[in-house]
């Protein structure tokens, strides 16, 4: 394989006098075909892509050579600087998410947000958090729905309930995932390596939240909504064929920032911390306060707590 | 005997939830509000602060926590302490009076005040001083487009606003008065579990960093004072639905 790739271009230009002196012959078929092989892949991607390893496996070096590469690619496509950082995990920190149903009201914004910071694809549109409206007294996820759309929020007689990636620290998706391009961070970040991801699709039959997308084609989004603060496993711009879902805004987070959708919420009802902070909120709420988390029947373990305030 | 006294003390120092309480007793020394529930704890010579039980004097820390309680107790309750002479102040009006440091305990970002209207002390002042009228009337006069529902007509302008310094709100049962920039201090007055979830991050939004400098917001940034009850919003669109062989065949039918 790699002495096809490693000189395609020298196969390519073997091939003429081959066929002028072998004509059909077997030497001259092989050859045809290496340099169809060879087009094909440049053709596709660059051979450092091709070749490109894990993301966890990647040497400083390599990981240096990998962002400018990035870098170039998405300044060729979309004609702006991009940051795309690899910040690693701060130590000592362990992240999880409560959210105030009872403050909920349904107003989406955290859904727009999170489109805008992580460069979501608008058509198709991918939305990694879906706000579920149930009725009063109803905790049947069957009976909720996501598609409500009335004049003002809230409404009476309802309540909601945005469900997005729990961040399971038993996580099924990592565990099906058959080339290991999707792990836990030490962080607690569920992760996508999207150069690895081979678009099996077996994580999102695994998750029972449906907290993971595909891109069923290239992601649209409009040149001036793109976001180019990008983070290598977090919203930098994603291809065809690879699953993404939400990271925590890691790009965020890793430096000390609130998720976009925490940022976003006009009633605080979204809390961010480190679980491992005796003194940071997300402890405070766990201690104080009665909190769920979602279909913790199926041991799971998601760092997602819901919790009422009051 | 003294064994089992040291075994007595220890099981009161070391019993759950003793640390939590210690730190909300910290985090309350440097509140105002609350100043007089710590005031019998922290008497000047109460240290209840004292960590030393951590690192192995559990029973010398004990004991030094017993006295030092016994002591306080007795300075509280015979002798004119300062946290006791400071509740027996009298309160005081004139705008002189000490009043609560603002933004010192939480970095909350100052909503400004309508200019038309402020300062108060320009028409409520010396100068052109308006007679303080305690009858609740439904009459506002110049402050008609205030629109008063606040716990139905339980609560009124005086309820919170001070009648003789209108710069100011009601002052803290210490006599400071509240500045506008700090009145969560007002609001926690009646609203004292909100207030505890507010400052402990879990009531209401929070900005700033999670490992570091956080910014709170005023009650009153989100919750009109006069019509406390948070406004309804427009919701942004809903999700696309996603598209089902049964509802391409609905619309070819259609055609």
């Amino acid at each position: 394989m790699s002495d096809r790739d490693d000189n395609p271009i020298d196969e390519r230009t073997d091939k003429a006098p081959d066929a002028e002196e072998a004509g059909t012959g077997r030497r001259g078929f092989l050859a045809g075909m290496a340099g169809l092989v060879g087009a094909t892949m440049l053709a596709s991607c660059s051979w450092q892509e091709f070749f490109q390893q894990q993301f966890t496996r990647l040497t400083k070096e390599e990981v240096q050579q990998t962002v400018e590469r990035l870098k170039a690619e998405y300044r060729a496509k979309y004609g702006m600087d991009f940051v795309v950082g690899t910040e690693a995990p701060i130590d000592g920190t362990l992240f999880a998410y409560a959210l105030d149903i009872q403050r909920c009201i349904g107003c989406r914004q955290c859904v727009y947000g999170c489109v805008q910071e992580n460069n979501l694809s608008r058509d198709p549109q991918i939305q990694y958090i879906r706000v579920l409206r149930f009725k009063d007294g109803n905790m049947d996820l069957e009976q909720s729905t996501i598609y409500y759309d009335p004049e003002e929020v809230p409404e009476k007689g309802y309540y909601y309930m945005p469900v997005q990636c729990q961040h399971c620290a038993n996580a099924p998706c990592t565990k099906v995932c058959p080339v290991r391009a999707t792990w836990t961070e030490p962080d607690g970040i569920v992760v996508v390596d999207y150069n690895w991801c081979i678009g099996c699709r077996y994580c999102m039959a695994a998750c029972p939240y449906m907290g993971r997308w595909f891109n069923y084609t290239d992601p649209k989004i409009p040149i001036d909504q793109i976001n180019p603060v990008t983070h290598y496993l977090g919203n930098r711009p994603r291809m065809r064929n690879v699953v993404e879902k939400c990271t925590f805004c890691i790009q965020r987070v890793r430096v000390g920032k609130y998720p976009m959708c925490v940022e976003v919420c006009p009633v605080g009802a979204r809390k961010f911390g480190n679980l491992l902070d005796p003194d940071s909120e997300i402890n405070r709420i766990i201690q104080t306060k009665r909190v769920f988390r979602l279909k913790e029947e199926l041991n799971t373990q998601p760092k997602f707590y819901y919790f009422f305030a009051t | 005997m003294k064994r089992f006294l040291v075994r007595h003390f220890l099981n009161m120092v070391t019993y759950p939830g003793r640390r939590r309480l210690l730190r909300f007793a910290r985090n309350d020394k440097s509140e105002p509000v609350i100043a007089r529930s710590g005031a019998t704890k922290q008497s000047p010579t109460g240290n209840i602060r004292d960590r030393t039980y951590q690192a192995g004097h559990l029973g010398i820390a004990a004991l030094v926590i017993v006295g030092a309680a016994t002591l306080g107790w007795f300075v509280w309750s015979f002798g004119p302490g300062p946290a006791r002479a400071q509740t027996e102040q009298p309160v005081e009006v004139s705008p002189e009076a000490p009043t609560a440091d603002a933004g010192k305990e939480f970095p909350v970002p100052l909503k400004p005040l309508p200019k038309t209207i402020t300062p108060c002390r320009a028409c409520h002042g010396p100068e052109k001083d308006f007679p303080v009228n305690p009858q609740r009337r439904e009459d506002l006069l110049v402050h008609r487009n205030i629109l008063v529902n606040h716990g139905g007509v339980r609560v009124w302008c005086l309820d919170c606003h001070h009648p003789d310094n209108r710069n100011y709100l009601l002052p803290l049962s210490d006599g400071r008065l509240i500045p506008f920039e700090q009145s969560y201090l007002l609001c926690g007055k009646c609203h004292g579990t909100k207030f505890r979830d507010w400052r402990n991050g879990i009531h209401g939004k929070r900005g700033g960093y999670w490992n570091g400098e956080k910014t709170y917001f005023l009650c009153v940034t989100c919750h009109n004072p006069h019509t406390p009850r948070y406004k309804p919003i427009e919701p942004m669109p809903p999700p696309q639905k996603p598209w089902t062989p049964k509802e391409t065949a609905r619309k070819a039918g259609s055609h």
